[in-house]
């Protein structure tokens, strides 16, 4: 720090707005999973206010369900997806730094690959999307899921290639995952809010797959 | 921070000749290569749409359908924020990159406006012309209304076209006029308020303004498309029936959706993050409470509207069939999603019009806010129990019986909060050394206009009353009353008030003075016969009624047209004073203890020259202790150094 010259107190203004970034990270990801979370909120007020009305027994008249194969795979990986971001944030913090680089990458084509299942799945539904109710719903939920979902591949893509680009910046000083640099720790807000987010959205798919697959 | 009207000093680089300048502004991306952009990806997925649904004809032999049209707006609005450049910076991202950022700069030419700035200043004005003029075309579909209703036999617009104005222009206020205070004061000020030299997410900021452009645009655009019968509240089977033009309001409402989500999301980050030190949360200001309130009853609302509009277009679009019960959907769906969100959304309109009427009030009664823990504890109760009275807009349409009486009962809790601002403001004024200038005289009407939709609101909330009332025009002067009469009136004051600081000049109290009496008698005498017109009757959205209203009626008019005339008044004036005379004010005319007011005429471009610490309140006034509010110049600490 600097020396104080006078009675007033002493700021560093590029420590405080550093400070103040990695504060808003922390802050706009938890409010992204809060968004998130509403959004499908909405979608699981339809489900459940629809079933319970039953309008004209045309809820689900034949209980048919989507391809529950293809729903349980979108389950695994995304469960799978923020396991393994997981640990390999964990290994980050730890300063593996290559460790969480294959984890993210890992977690990055994982949550691609449920994103298009979840599209692909809209291509195999058994019924049309105004055949019964239930069909609506699920015919409405699908595009926000890949989109929800393909939004969380983006954000681990750009992590791991954020990664790639400021690795070197930060070799000297303990890496990106133990380095004081700020370049480092906004890295490491960035990776805990990606952490953050994939978990709430592995949460949903739990709560979704429950809602359309099993309670249906 | 000021406007240059007169010169253009570039964009981007300083000192550069104006040609190259101009060049490279157009280059960067701005209003002219989006709309080119736009117009592209409109005709590019009108096309799409047409070659995958082509047979879902919506109008017979029009080549158009739902999804010809939703495909071409939303890639009109991918092409939108491609050619404004802000698309730059997420795709750099997925190289591990990063977008520079436009230098801030002391001043800006007149261009700059209309590209995408990140400069919270530039954004602020961007928001405050463009949310002016979506009023005042908001406005002029009301004196629409106004003249149709002139007359109970001769009529100016078919029935099919009166109906399509009153849903454009309720439409048109409810939905764009939810940024009419965050979007320019929000931005503009907030940061200064709290002491910082940027926002959290000043790509978020940037991108919250330029989605209400195509918003607006689509939103005017169901005018020719044959409009949408539903009204802004957009109630199924009528809106899943409509034509093309249900399908701009589903979408432009849906980009407003974005907007608030992102603005919200951006003020609430830095609200949180960014205050200088010594700024505690009770130090904080009125507006910005207000604005953080706001924004997070934005965030837990918005999306839920997303959901209801999303199921309306894929009703519309792909032919699901939530909204329609013969197969096992609800049109009642719709009701709960939309309510859900539609009434917080009355108090994302009416919180910052309070939090900016307590911000201004204690300034002109020289006193400190009365109780200001009381106001911050209103703020949060109405935004916390908005979220539980959404079914008394349901009370007339089939709700259960058995749960009217929670929601009248939750109803009329808010009254309990609204009434905690109320008396705030009114303890604010008691006994204060009051100064009546313009903006005064605003924040005052703001009180005598609230008490009238405030009270009749209570009524509302009554399920005998509200069986009685529903659907009439004593419904309709209630929410002007306390919409138009409390927030529009808070908009104006704080437009006389923050001119100085938003563009170094300061309005003629002399013309303000007129503006305020002619705006005031013309309000009351419009919506206060629609009381008794509502209570003798005459139903919203029909654009006939009995011969024996019609004096009532004309009389509504004509106190209309006085009305829009105060308001022409003020835009010719306010740009003749901006553009001509500019008339020059001092740093700090209303003497106010705000830090924002600290900073001097015009605003510098990091705000603050070094990061302030905060010492005090801003709101001690009449204490002759009271020491400044922040020392503006702490020592700082080398750049760099270890902290």
């Amino acid at each position: 720090m600097a020396s104080n010259v006078d009675e007033r107190p002493v700021i560093d203004e590029e420590a405080y707005y550093h400070d103040a970034s990695l504060g808003a990270t922390w802050t706009a990801s938890r409010t992204a999973v809060a968004m998130v979370a509403t959004l499908y909120g909405g979608i699981a007020f339809a489900f459940f206010y629809l079933r319970s009305l039953n309008s004209n027994g045309q809820w689900n008249p034949n209980h048919i369900t989507a391809s529950t194969i293809i729903g349980t795979t979108i389950l695994v990986l995304m469960v799978v997806a923020a396991l393994v971001n997981y640990f390999g944030a964990r290994r980050l913090r730890r300063g593996m730094v290559v460790d969480w680089q294959v984890a993210a990458a890992f977690t990055a084509l994982f949550v691609l690959v449920a994103g298009g299942m979840q599209i692909w799945e809209l291509t195999r539904l058994p019924f049309q999307p105004s055949s019964f109710g239930y069909a609506s719903v699920f015919v409405a939920f699908g595009p926000v899921n890949a989109f929800a979902i393909l939004l969380s591949a983006y954000w681990a893509e750009t992590a791991v290639m954020q990664s790639v680009r400021i690795k070197k910046l930060a070799i000297t000083d303990g890496g990106l995952g133990l380095s004081s640099l700020p370049v480092a720790e906004k890295f490491r807000a960035n990776v805990d809010g990606l952490s953050f987010f994939l978990n709430g959205m592995a949460l949903i798919t739990i709560v979704f797959y429950v809602i359309f697959y099993v309670i249906a | 921070m000021a406007i240059d009207m007169s010169q253009s000093t570039g964009v981007g680089q300083s000192g550069g000749a104006g040609g190259s300048s101009a060049a490279r502004w157009f280059a960067r991306g701005n209003i002219f290569t989006a709309t080119l952009f736009g117009a592209g990806g409109w005709f590019f997925g009108h096309w799409w749409g047409n070659v995958i649904a082509g047979h879902y004809t919506s109008v017979q032999n029009s080549g158009t359908n739902d999804v010809s049209w939703l495909l071409g707006a939303i890639f009109a609005v991918v092409a939108w924020f491609i050619g404004l450049g802000a698309l730059n910076h997420p795709i750099a991202k997925l190289w591990g990159g990063e977008a520079p950022m436009a230098e801030k700069k002391q001043k800006y030419s007149i261009m700059e406006y209309f590209s995408y700035s990140t400069d919270h200043k530039v954004v602020g004005i961007q928001y405050l012309f463009a949310m002016l003029m979506y009023f005042f075309v908001a406005g002029l579909l009301a004196l629409g209304i106004r003249t149709e209703l002139l007359s109970p036999t001769y009529h100016i617009w078919g029935p099919d076209t009166y109906i399509e104005i009153v849903g454009e222009h309720g439409t048109m206020m409810m939905m764009m006029m939810t940024s009419i205070i965050m979007g320019p004061f929000g931005n503009f000020l907030v940061p200064l308020m709290i002491g910082s030299k940027r926002m959290a997410f000043p790509r978020l900021e940037a991108a919250s303004f330029w989605f209400t452009v195509p918003a607006f645009f689509f939103l005017l655009s169901a005018l020719w498309q044959g409009g949408f019968q539903s009204g802004w509240t957009g109630y199924a089977p009528l809106s899943i029936q409509g034509g093309v033009g249900q399908d701009a309001y589903l979408f432009s409402f849906t980009l407003m959706a974005l907007s608030m989500l992102a603005a919200s999301t951006n003020m609430v980050a830095t609200i949180i993050n960014y205050r200088a030190p010594g700024m505690r949360w009770s130090r904080l200001s009125v507006l910005t409470w207000g604005m953080i309130t706001t924004a997070f009853t934005m965030i837990l609302s918005v999306p839920v509207l997303i959901d209801g509009l999303y199921v309306m277009g894929m009703d519309r679009a792909v032919q699901t069939s939530m909204l329609y019960g013969q197969h096992g959907g609800s049109p009642f769906l719709w009701e709960n999603l939309f309510w859900f969100f539609g009434h917080p959304e009355v108090y994302l309109l009416a919180l910052p019009g309070f939090a900016i009427t307590t911000e201004i009030l204690p300034v002109f009664a020289r006193k400190p806010v009365f109780a200001l823990k009381t106001s911050i504890a209103g703020m949060i109760g109405v935004a916390t129990l908005s979220f539980f009275v959404w079914q008394h807009h349901l009370f007339n349409s089939g709700m259960n019986p058995d749960m009217r009486p929670l929601f009248m009962l939750s109803t009329e809790l808010i009254s309990i909060p609204t009434g905690f601002l109320y008396l705030v403001g009114m303890g604010t004024v008691w006994r204060g050394r009051l100064r009546f200038n313009v903006p005064m005289l605003f924040m005052l009407a703001v009180f005598f206009n609230f008490l009238w939709g405030g009270i009749t609101g209570v009524y509302n909330s009554d399920v005998p009353v509200d069986a009685l009332i529903h659907g009439s025009f004593f419904v309709m002067a209630h929410f002007h009353f306390t919409i138009m009469g409390q927030l529009m009136f808070a908009v104006f004051g704080a437009i006389y008030y923050y001119t100085p600081l938003f563009f170094g000049i300061k309005l003629s109290e002399k013309l303000g003075k007129i503006h305020f009496w002619t705006m005031f008698v013309a309000f009351n005498s419009t919506f206060l016969p629609l009381f008794i017109v509502g209570w003798l009757g005459q139903p919203r959205r029909v654009f006939e009624y009995a011969a024996r209203l019609q004096t009532l009626n004309q009389w509504v008019s004509i106190s209309a047209y006085v009305l829009g005339l105060s308001l022409a008044f003020f835009v010719v004036t306010f740009i003749w004073q901006l553009v001509v005379t500019r008339p020059k004010s001092e740093p700090n005319p209303w003497d106010s203890r705000g830090l924002e007011w600290q900073v001097g005429i015009p605003v510098p471009k990091d705000n603050f020259d070094r990061i302030p610490v905060i010492l005090s309140s801003p709101y001690e006034y009449g204490n002759p202790n009271a020491g400044p509010m922040a020392d503006l110049s702490p020592t700082v600490a080398s750049v760099g150094s270890d902290a």
